[in-house]
């Protein structure tokens, strides 16, 4: 069970079963629900992003002042962002297989990034839904670049770790892509580079297309203007990476985000794999587009409750889960966008000191 | 851009086919007249032709048989298909209600194997439909009466009552073609269901024949009973399923630990029998196979397999899964009745 720092523990076995069975009703009503008009958004959405990509590719090709050039990557940024987070990210998830539709399957859809599909269906659909905030368990925890709780022993060059955080947002693409290596394990001799060579190989694959389509085929294609087309789309990669990140980053590493131990998800029941996934996620406030741009990860909350049902239904189903969460007295983490975000930058930037400088008490955060 | 890469498995041909006209055969029947695209493989008499149809959100799939000639094809370029009007049945309502001349349906190649066997003794051909079970006959009978109006035909034909009648029209039409074809129609409101003093009355020879057998599951128990009763040592027979599911969809569930089920994982060729409510994943699992998964919970998806046969029961919430739903996540359905796995 967890500790008794954490508030977990006051929730009886009874409340337990009264979140999983209200949180479920949550999930059925939705289900019941699902038709056309979540076909259509999706659609929709699948629409303007091919329009955004193609509008974006052609005025970054045929563009002649710098001004149309901007708005040229502009578009593309916007249609990458759309395309791996509201559209990819989800369909990945199988919100739209209940669509019947084989170019919407979860299981063979494949994104413009340059994670491979299946790698990104095994470590995150798999393991950081699983095992959500797990501390040895879920490696999206910090992503084994960053110290983020007090439970990893500090290092002095954990002094710098602001500099890796900056850059894994700038190459977030190419993390997420490696992100199955598992460096961290064969550094420290727990695996082999051998092991993962399959892996390796699906890697080098997708990332070989990716470079070629965006760095290669694309500027060839602008012939003389074929640098003005490598920067532009590099610049669209990276400002993707750089939001894509950034929205992440707002999802589980806020203030009063909760980490738990391996102990925690032992013989863990459905009303306590849902609390796990309230106090280990936080939201953040906004505009419909925001919403949409983030892929509705703005509602983290209740994504992990929910991972499969079309995240566009999140807006609608929020104020019932904070119901549900003040009801039985859960904390439910949300607030404006830079709030949340200035708590992650502080958060990172706290943890690179040594705990010696703060007087907290040694072991998990508490919830805000 | 990015949503062209799909696994070969998945990408099941969808072409549309241009809708040029929708007849009405009976009350409940339709048959609609459609040009497939050029390049669209063609058919042999007998097959049948996957439709697709989106109805709220969801695209499901239903098969029908082609009603029309290879000849009318190649002359015109359409084909026919011809629909009766389920109850509670999704995809022929839509087809019924929503699909009009000038509108496209999307189809898919043309399969199966109820169609006219070259190796066939010399006797009689006797042809026995019930209901809706005529379209693929038809086809198979006016084709053959076109090439050869000569040749000694049977059909036996089963309806309720005479407003039930499909093709009449086509059927007079052939048997003043066709003189040595014998057109016996019967109506079950009136005489009751098919015996084997009938058959053989309308028939003497037809231990002797091809049998070609199309309706519903239980219309076709019945008559290869009869026919087996009446002495023939093994009947030439074919057989071509039509009609609702064999299992009644309404019919109450049984508690989920005490299921069973028949489970036909396609891509491996196995056939595999569960008791005991044990999931798709586990079934998989205790046989050997080592299917893709994550979490086990129902969670990741990682397990989600394409079944396109049969329901499937929800573990979490002991309801059954739609039928249409094709994409199942394997660690929490529970099989019943049976099941088709495509891609294990
Ligand atoms: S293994 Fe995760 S949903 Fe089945």
């Amino acid at each position: 069970m967890m500790k008794t720092t954490t508030p977990a523990r006051s929730l009886s076995a009874e409340q337990l079963e009264s979140l999983g069975r209200l949180l479920d009703q949550v999930r059925q009503d939705v289900l019941g629900d699902l038709g056309q008009k979540d076909a259509d958004y999706i659609r929709g959405i699948i629409r303007k992003q091919q329009m955004a990509e193609i509008l974006g590719r052609v005025l970054i090709h045929f563009s002649l002042t710098p001004v149309s050039w901007l708005i040229g990557v502009g578009l593309l940024s916007t249609a990458k962002i759309l395309e791996n987070m509201e559209i990819g990210h989800n369909i990945m998830h199988g919100q739209y297989d209940w669509m019947n539709d084989p170019k919407l399957f979860s299981q063979t859809y494949e994104w413009d990034t340059i994670c491979d599909g299946d790698s990104w269906r095994k470590t995150h659909n798999f393991e950081h839904h699983t095992y959500t905030n797990i501390l040895g368990m879920d490696r999206d925890y910090g992503y084994g670049l960053l110290r983020l709780t007090n439970t990893t022993p500090w290092r002095p060059k954990h002094l710098f770790q602001f500099i890796n955080y900056f850059f894994l947002s700038l190459l977030f693409d190419w993390g997420v892509g490696l992100h199955e290596l598992e460096v961290e394990k064969i550094r420290s001799g727990k695996t082999r580079l051998r092991d993962k060579w399959p892996f390796l190989k699906r890697f080098f694959r997708k990332a070989r297309n990716q470079v070629l389509k965006d760095y290669v085929l694309f500027p060839l294609l602008a012939g003389p203007m074929a640098l003005k087309v490598l920067l532009g789309n590099l610049m669209a990669n990276l400002i993707r990476n750089l939001w894509a990140s950034t929205i992440i980053f707002c999802g589980h590493f806020t203030e009063g985000a909760q980490t738990f131990r391996k102990q925690d998800y032992e013989n863990e029941s459905r009303g306590m794999w849902y609390y796990r996934q309230l106090l280990g996620s936080s939201n953040f406030t906004g505009s419909r587009w925001l919403h949409i741009m983030s892929g509705h990860l703005s509602f983290q909350i209740e994504h992990h409750l929910f991972p499969d049902i079309p995240a566009h239904r999140y807006r609608e189903i929020a104020p019932r889960v904070r119901q549900i969460c003040v009801a039985h007295g859960v904390p439910y983490n949300t607030g404006g966008f830079w709030r949340q975000w200035s708590t992650v930058v502080a958060r990172i930037w706290r943890y690179s000191l040594p705990d010696s400088l703060f007087s907290e008490p040694r072991g998990l955060p508490r919830a805000g | 851009m990015t949503l062209c890469e799909i696994d070969p498995l998945f990408s099941r041909q969808r072409m549309a086919a241009e809708v040029i006209a929708v007849l009405d055969e009976t009350a409940q029947v339709k048959t609609f007249v459609i040009r497939p695209p050029s390049r669209w493989k063609g058919f042999i008499e007998g097959q049948h032709i996957p439709v697709e149809v989106e109805v709220n959100g969801v695209r499901m799939r239903r098969f029908y048989s082609i009603s029309s000639t290879q000849q009318r094809y190649l002359r015109e370029g359409v084909i026919t298909i011809t629909v009766k009007h389920q109850e509670h049945g999704r995809v022929s309502g839509f087809l019924h209600e929503r699909v009009r001349t000038g509108g496209i349906l999307y189809i898919g190649e043309a399969s199966g194997s109820f169609t006219l066997n070259h190796s066939n003794p010399p006797g009689d051909i006797v042809f026995i439909a019930a209901g809706s079970g005529i379209t693929p006959i038809i086809s198979i009978i006016e084709s053959l009466g076109e090439r050869q109006p000569g040749l000694a035909m049977t059909l036996i034909y089963y309806v309720r009552n005479s407003g039930q009648v499909i093709f009449r029209e086509r059927l007079e039409l052939l048997s003043e073609r066709c003189h040595r074809l014998n057109i016996h129609l019967h109506f079950t409101a009136e005489e009751g269901r098919a015996s084997r003093d009938q058959l053989l009355r309308d028939s003497p020879n037809i231990t002797a024949s091809a049998v070609y057998l199309c309706g519903p599951q239980l219309f076709m128990q019945r008559v290869i009973q009869e026919l087996k009763a009446s002495g023939s040592s093994s009947p030439d027979i074919r057989q071509e399923h039509f009609g609702g599911p064999f299992l009644a969809e309404r019919t109450p569930l049984p508690a989920m630990d005490k299921v069973t089920a028949k489970v036909h994982l396609q891509q491996s060729g196995r056939e595999i029998e569960s008791q005991g409510g044990q999931s798709l994943l586990e079934i998989a699992e205790s046989h050997g196979l080592q299917p893709k998964f994550g979490c086990r919970s129902g969670v990741c998806h990682e397990c989600t397999c394409v079944k396109t046969g049969g329901q499937v029961i929800n573990r979490l919430t002991g309801e059954l899964v739609p039928e249409e739903q094709e994409f199942v996540q394997a660690c929490i359905s529970i099989p019943v009745g049976a099941v088709t796995i495509e891609n294990w």
